[in-house]
């Protein structure tokens, strides 16, 4: 039921990333909604973080995505891998963890992204693409972080209902 | 007892009476009736709204009923009004934006459209593309220049059955080869992270303003010449350069393209056979 639940929201974060994402700007800066859903998902308690569920999230992206596919496939499992070593080395996860994996995660995205432009031959400013991407991006990503929390937190509460003990 | 009538008192009260008359006649007794009258009229206005308010209260049960009954109607119809406002005016909008690219593709006969409809972009903030709902089965083909009702957009860069990816002008890796008008010199327009549009290569010698025209030159054969991409909003010349550069203003608002033209009988110019490797 997991699984499914968590491809589905995949789906509807990439669909709502093309679409209605992409004109939520911030200097050239745009909200990873998959990014966010991705690792708020796997964080969520009762849910077991695996890189494979970041796999699934770059195919997906890479799809949509004029970027060479593996660029992206190694961003987001880096990212999910990201969740899997917090949960393993964290008791708790707290909001302010989710934070700075969302952070950590749209980083290692960036900075993979800009690499891969790098050695292309299509090279980018690497402190212009820090100053008007990545920042902004994680800014973005970061008041996104609450209200996905949120929404996960509740969708996880139904879908696990656990009994309560007066 | 029978009162005795006194002919002064009469001739008295008449002459009282007239004189009175002829004073309220003459206006001056105006102030003292006012006076006189403005705490009749305030307790008959009280008196009265206190009595429509009753007769308004009493009468209410009866009719609060349909009142409500019609208030839910017109309030219905509104919604449904503003909803039909709402519709019209996106259908205005699609129209004016038709009737655009329509005028575009009658100024260039020579050049065969097909319409597409923008439906997404790309989720990676570095690159600068937008997708669209038209690919190979409607004739779509790698290369194919794209405008806009303004002028230049980019070129379609990959392209699926039902679907094609389009790199705007304003992507870092795109270059135009472009000319300039009235100046009629030519350089390579370059895209940056920034969405900024820059023109570089111009020679120093040359002569740049600010509102000079850019538009394609054709040379290189990756976009046909004269489509309008912008005007010189600036230009720049370091003492050490070789060349001069000039920032671009777009003509086509880039964040938000809606309808697109994809010209589909120009053929690019693939270069690449031509180009040594160590040029690559």
């Amino acid at each position: 039921m997991r699984i499914i639940v968590g491809f589905l929201l995949l789906l509807i974060a990439g669909l709502l990333q093309v679409t209605l994402m992409m004109r939520v700007t911030l200097l050239q800066g745009h909200a990873d909604l998959v990014l966010i859903v991705l690792m708020v998902w796997l964080l969520q308690e009762g849910n077991k973080p695996d890189w494979r569920w970041g796999l699934a999230a770059g195919i997906m992206v890479g799809w949509a995505s004029a970027l060479p596919d593996w660029v992206l496939w190694i961003g987001y499992a880096a990212a999910a891998g990201l969740c899997q070593l917090l949960h393993q080395r964290i008791w708790q996860v707290t909001l302010l963890t989710l934070i700075t994996a969302a952070l950590l995660g749209t980083l290692i995205i960036h900075l993979l992204t800009i690499a891969y432009l790098f050695v292309s031959a299509n090279p980018i400013g690497l402190v212009d693409g820090l100053n008007f991407v990545t920042l902004p991006t994680m800014l973005l990503n970061l008041i996104l972080v609450l209200p996905v929390y949120a929404l996960l937190g509740e969708l996880t509460k139904v879908l696990t209902p656990t009994e309560e003990f007066a | 007892m029978r009162t005795r009538n006194n002919p002064y008192q009469l001739v008295t009260l008449v002459l009282i009476a007239v004189g009175i008359l002829l004073l309220a006649l003459g206006g001056y007794l105006t102030p003292v009736l006012t006076g006189a009258l403005s705490p009749i009229l305030g307790a008959q206005g009280w008196l009265y709204t206190r009595f429509q308010a009753l007769q308004d209260f009493l009468n209410a049960p009866a009719d609060i009923t349909s009142l409500r009954q019609e208030n839910a109607e017109l309030s219905a119809e509104n919604a449904n009004l503003q909803t039909e406002i709402i519709a019209l005016r996106q259908q205005v909008s699609e129209i004016e934006l038709l009737a655009a690219l329509l005028d575009f593709a009658r100024a260039r006969p020579e050049n065969a459209y097909q319409a597409a409809t923008v439906i997404g972009q790309d989720p990676s903030p570095f690159l600068h593309y937008v997708m669209i709902n038209r690919g190979s089965d409607d004739g779509i083909r790698r290369g194919m220049p794209v405008v806009a009702q303004q002028g230049l957009v980019g070129r379609v860069a990959q392209v699926t059955a039902n679907a094609a990816r389009v790199e705007l002008i304003t992507d870092p890796a795109v270059q135009v080869s472009v000319r300039l008008q009235p100046s009629d010199v030519d350089g390579v327009l370059v895209g940056s992270i920034t969405g900024d549009l820059i023109i570089d290569l111009i020679p120093l010698d040359a002569t740049v303003n600010p509102g000079d025209l850019v538009f394609t030159s054709g040379i290189g054969g990756a976009y046909p010449g004269n489509i309008l991409i912008g005007q010189v909003s600036n230009v720049s010349q370091e003492a050490t350069a070789l060349f001069q550069t000039a920032n671009v203003q777009p003509i086509v608002d880039f964040t938000r393209l809606e309808i697109l033209l994809v010209i589909v009988n120009f053929e690019p110019v693939d270069l690449t056979p031509l180009i040594t490797p160590n040029e690559q």
